[in-house]
């Protein structure tokens, strides 16, 4: 449980008996400090507790919306602190360098002695050092010292251990070793904490991510990747019971002119063009276009429904049986207007109260260039105008929500957790567990002791000690 | 979908039955009144049962099996039942079937356990929890338990992979919070000096701390492998691999936890009853990053 | 040591025979006992459809009176499923007054049940009072008829007839002043109707 045999090892050099400055004792005591494994239990708790408030407080929001939920001295106090983007703060990053620091003290300090362990092998140990154990035994055994010794080499060998024995006058001592991959797991696991961290921060500054609003047929120069993105088409894909399968959208990229590559993204399969990613992320009705309208025409002095017509957007059209040619030019889907900039624009993206702009040529006399209101049938009168228009249905055009996003950082965050899966993993599996017998002869045959450690998995290890010790009987016996 | 229903159905009232039978096999008389000494080896508590302890407990281990194959074949059937609908067929899309496959697999965790360390006493710890969960799961409203045709961003191979390996580590965790519970039971136990034949069932202190040890040395990585594989995911389908959303961000929290336990492990004094109480900290902290983040938080990630 | 290990190891020997057969037997047993309670049970696990018997419940109304479903029977019911967080039930609710005030005196009743949770179970009164509703309103708060409706969601409507059968299922809001919204209902309230709703096919009758 504590790392015993760690300790063990680590008495290596004797403390200097030092003057001056004490260079020597501060210097291991900053070690000791970062390398400490409270200070890595303290990381952690903080990290998990200041990551809490990231999703207890939404990120990101505009300040009216926190104003409103939490009051103005809450807010003040959020900007202060930085809970409004606490991930992003720079104590939080603080805490992830001093997490990677923490690592790799442990590292600079721990690494060694295992480093020791498995090249150096403890093999000369005495008799109150093996009794001392907490898994020992002592057998009283008819055969002779060699033939024993080859015995448990044998048998340590067939249960994968790597088994070293030394003669001395008047004894055998047999050392095994097992697993010494699941401390070496450990600090693979360490290192790479570090490695993530460098490869988030590397995407952090030098990456991007940004959203675009894409029409079909439109093409969109992307400047960070100097090359054009046209969208092909873009449809949606229904299940049998109507709700949406899968929304995809065909895309080209032209670089320099040429088109390169054409490839249909959906969600979970973006496209991925000089280092560039493209990925489907949603969709929606286009607030400033839509694909066709229907006008009803009426004449204005007896209200009668004269014709109606289907106008595809910024098509002039001319109406059968009247002298009337009509084109669509314009469309918000939430009618504002800017009365500084005396413009018109979309308020919100929801079709809340869409109007169109027609540009109508009467007898081409009367030119007019109306706003037609879905909501609001009769709101505007043309002068001079012997019809009224009604806006009764539309077809929206559907915009494809592109996210659009680099990360250089990105190999490296792979890397990183390849190393930290693996050495989590052989952390986990393979635990370090070491053998010592000392065979000392006797009148009648020789005295076995056997005693061993184990780094973790106590009961494991016991009961692997217990079928050691049963096998040995047995063999002996025979 | 109505035969995978009543599979699950099944499956709920044998995990019932098979906790009862457990809670019966501790309350059996047993002829040895003695509890186990503190530091004495795993020996066979199955030496210390009577005829009655011995064959309860045995029913209760044959009965938590057929709820286990029955809980493999309630998953198995809305499987097919996902495949003829819509394409897909990981039987854990859906908060009901993730559920249930956390109690199969903290039942296969359970059944494991005790075949190799045969301590039939943590059967009611452990298959308890995995009953807890069937129920939880039951008493979701009944759109949370239908098979319906995933979102287009779930839809992709990733849920056989991300989502399995995450909620397995959940189970695990589930096992040691259980069995932190145990050993705080014997340990109030060990303290009163109460010597009843139930408490005699139970294994020594040190074998339950290092079961639940175990349990995390097995859930933890599992976890990490878990998240990594979603922020993989994530660089697919939502534009990068990490977003700090609420659930990644809960899960990486519970990650935290866990690596804080088990440096901790590795400190005098953190063994035995601090680290019992901090597994089922754990474990309530896995509940609200499974069950909490989903229904209590918003954001991108909150499928139920 | 050494002897205790070798005692133990032979007294576990013994004990780690094969299960008897009283054992499996019992586990048997346990098996076939769950099988039947749930099988009992597995008619729950039918979809509801046109045609089959709606479920019966029982809920308390705004002053916790408890209405049961089969109370109605002999009138044509109007079952809603709304929530208090649900926008388009909101927007149905008028249609749905409309319609109480003018087919009530024919046989209709609106029993319009909120599965509204205990943390928003308080916004029930105001809401109900905002949209001046008269017809019952019931409280579902723990989900009692959450899996005998199979619901999937608010707004829900079922039109029962007068036999307590399932005639019409609405998912989703719906209009309830349009006339063509209207037709099972119509045909379930026409009083000829009435005598022969049990087994005779709706027939096409001219909009009230």
């Amino acid at each position: 449980m504590n790392d015993k045999s760690d300790a063990a090892s680590d008495v290596s050099a004797p403390r200097p008996s030092t003057s001056g400055l004490g260079w020597e004792e501060f210097s291991r005591e900053v070690v000791d400090f970062f390398a400490s494994i409270k200070l890595a239990m303290f990381l952690f708790i903080v990290l998990a507790m200041t990551a809490t408030i990231g999703t207890v407080i939404q990120q990101g929001e505009r300040p009216e919306t926190y104003v409103q939920e939490y009051g103005e001295e809450a807010y003040r106090w959020f900007l202060r602190l930085g809970f409004t983007d606490v991930y992003h703060t720079w104590w939080f990053t603080g805490l992830l360098g001093l997490l990677c620091v923490n690592s790799l003290t442990c590292f600079y300090k721990r690494f060694p002695s295992v480093w020791r362990s498995m090249r150096h092998d403890k093999v000369s140990v005495s008799l109150s050092f093996i009794q001392g154990m907490k898994q020992q035994t002592t057998l009283a055994l008819s055969q002779p010292k060699e033939t024993v010794a080859e015995g448990l080499v044998r048998l340590f060998a067939e249960k994968g251990y790597r088994v070293l024995a030394k003669s001395d006058p008047g004894e055998v001592t047999v050392y095994a070793t097992k697993g010494i991959m699941g401390r070496i797991g450990a600090h693979v696991a360490h290192l790479s904490a570090t490695v993530i961290v460098l490869g988030g921060l590397l995407g952090s500054y030098y990456g991007f991510q940004e959203f675009g609003v894409c029409l079909e047929g439109q093409t969109y120069h992307i400047p960070r990747g100097n090359f054009d993105l046209r969208v092909d088409k873009f449809w949606i894909d229904y299940h049998e019971n109507g709700s949406v399968k899968s929304y995809n959208s065909t895309l080209t990229v032209i670089d320099q002119g040429t088109p390169t590559m054409t490839k249909t993204i959906t969600v979970n399969d973006p496209l991925v063009y000089k280092g560039i990613w493209f990925y489907q992320s949603s969709y929606g009705d286009a607030w400033d276009q839509i694909e066709a309208a229907r006008i009803n025409i009426k004449d204005k002095a007896n209200d009668k429904i004269l014709a109606t017509v289907d106008l595809e957007w910024n098509k002039e059209k001319a109406v059968d049986g009247l002298p009337l040619k009509m084109k669509m030019t314009d469309f918000v889907a939430d009618f504002a207007f800017n009365s500084t900039e005396k413009k018109v624009f979309s308020k919100t993206a929801e079709h809340a109260n869409p109007a169109i702009r027609l540009a109508v040529d009467e007898r081409s006399s009367v030119q007019s260039t109306p706003w037609v209101f879905y909501h609001y049938p009769d709101l505007f009168e043309i002068k001079d105008s012997a019809y009224q228009f009604e806006f009764i249905g539309y077809q929206p055009k559907k915009f494809t929500g592109l996210q659009i996003a680099r990360n250089p950082g990105i190999n490296m965050v792979w890397i990183g957790c390849t190393m930290l899966v693996v050495g989590m993993t052989l952390s986990s599996l393979i635990y370090h567990r070491r053998l010592w017998a000392k065979i000392i002869p006797g009148e009648s045959g020789v005295t076995l002791h056997l005693g061993g450690t184990t780094h973790k998995s106590q009961i494991d290890f016991q009961k692997e000690f217990k079928k050691l010790t049963e096998k040995i009987q047995a063999k002996t016996s025979s | 979908m109505m035969r995978s229903l009543f599979l699950f159905d099944m499956t709920f009232w044998l995990y019932l039955a098979a906790l009862g039978l457990y809670v019966a096999y501790l309350f059996a008389k047993r002829p040895a009144m003695q509890m186990a000494p503190a530091g004495h080896p795993i020996d066979n508590l199955e030496d210390r049962d009577g005829a009655w302890a011995t064959q309860l407990g045995q029913v209760a281990t044959l009965v938590t099996v057929f709820g286990w194959v029955l809980n493999t074949l309630a998953l198995t059937t809305r499987a097919f039942e996902r495949m003829e609908h819509s394409g897909t067929f990981a039987p854990w899309s859906n908060q009901f079937e993730a559920m249930a496959y956390v109690s199969w697999a903290i039942i296969l965790g359970y059944v494991l356990l005790e075949f190799r360390y045969r301590i039939k006493a943590v059967g009611a710890f452990v298959v308890g929890i995995g009953f807890i969960a069937m129920g939880a799961a039951s008493l979701l409203p009944y759109r949370y338990q239908t098979a319906e045709p995933l979102v287009p961003a779930l839809n992709s191979y990733w849920i056989y992979i991300h989502v399995s390996v995450t909620l397995t580590s959940y189970a695990a965790f589930a096992m040691a919070g259980g069995l932190g519970l145990m050993y705080l039971f014997k340990e109030r136990a060990v303290n009163r000096g109460i010597e009843s034949r139930f408490y005699a069932a139970f294994p020594d202190l040190e074998t339950i701390d290092e079961l639940g040890y175990k349990a995390i040395m097995l859930g933890f990585p599992l976890l990490a492998f878990g998240i990594i594989l979603g922020a993989m995911w994530a660089n697919y389908a939502w534009g990068g691999y990490w977003s700090w959303d609420p659930k990644e961000t809960w899960s990486l929290i519970v990650w935290l936890i866990y690596g804080a336990y088990i440096h901790a492990r590795m400190t005098r004094g953190w063994e035995g009853h601090k680290a019992a109480i901090y597994a089922i900290f754990g474990f309530l902290m896995v509940i609200f990053c499974f069950w909490g983040v989903n229904f209590l938080l918003s954001g991108l990630h909150a499928y139920a | 040591m050494t002897d205790q290990i070798n005692q133990a190891s032979a007294g576990t020997a013994a004990r780690r025979g094969p299960p008897r057969t009283v054992v499996v037997l019992a586990a048997a047993a346990i098996l076939g006992v769950m099988f039947l309670v749930v099988w009992l049970q597995s008619s729950k696990y039918e979809p509801l459809v046109v045609g089959k018997q709606a479920p019966d419940f029982q809920l308390p109304d705004l002053n916790d009176k408890p209405l049961r479903l089969s109370d109605y029977r002999g009138k044509v019911v109007f079952l809603n499923f709304w929530a208090t967080w649900c926008k388009p039930c909101r927007e149905e609710m008028p249609s749905m007054e409309v319609l109480y005030k003018n087919f009530e005196k024919d046989g209709l009743v609106i029993l319009a049940v909120s599965i509204d949770r205990v943390t928003t179970k308080k916004e029930i009164p105001p809401f109900v009072k905002g949209l001046n509703l008269t017809f019952p309103v019931l409280v579902d708060s723990w989900g009692q008829t959450d899996k005998r409706y199979k619901l999937m969601g608010v707004p829900e409507t079922y039109i029962i007839d007068q036999q307590g059968v399932l005639r019409e299922k609405v998912i989703g809001p719906r209009d309830w002043t349009r006339l063509d919204n209207l037709k099972v209902l119509t045909q379930l309230l026409k009083p000829a109707e009435k005598a022969a709703s049990l087994g005779a096919p709706p027939q096409e009758t001219p909009a009230l």
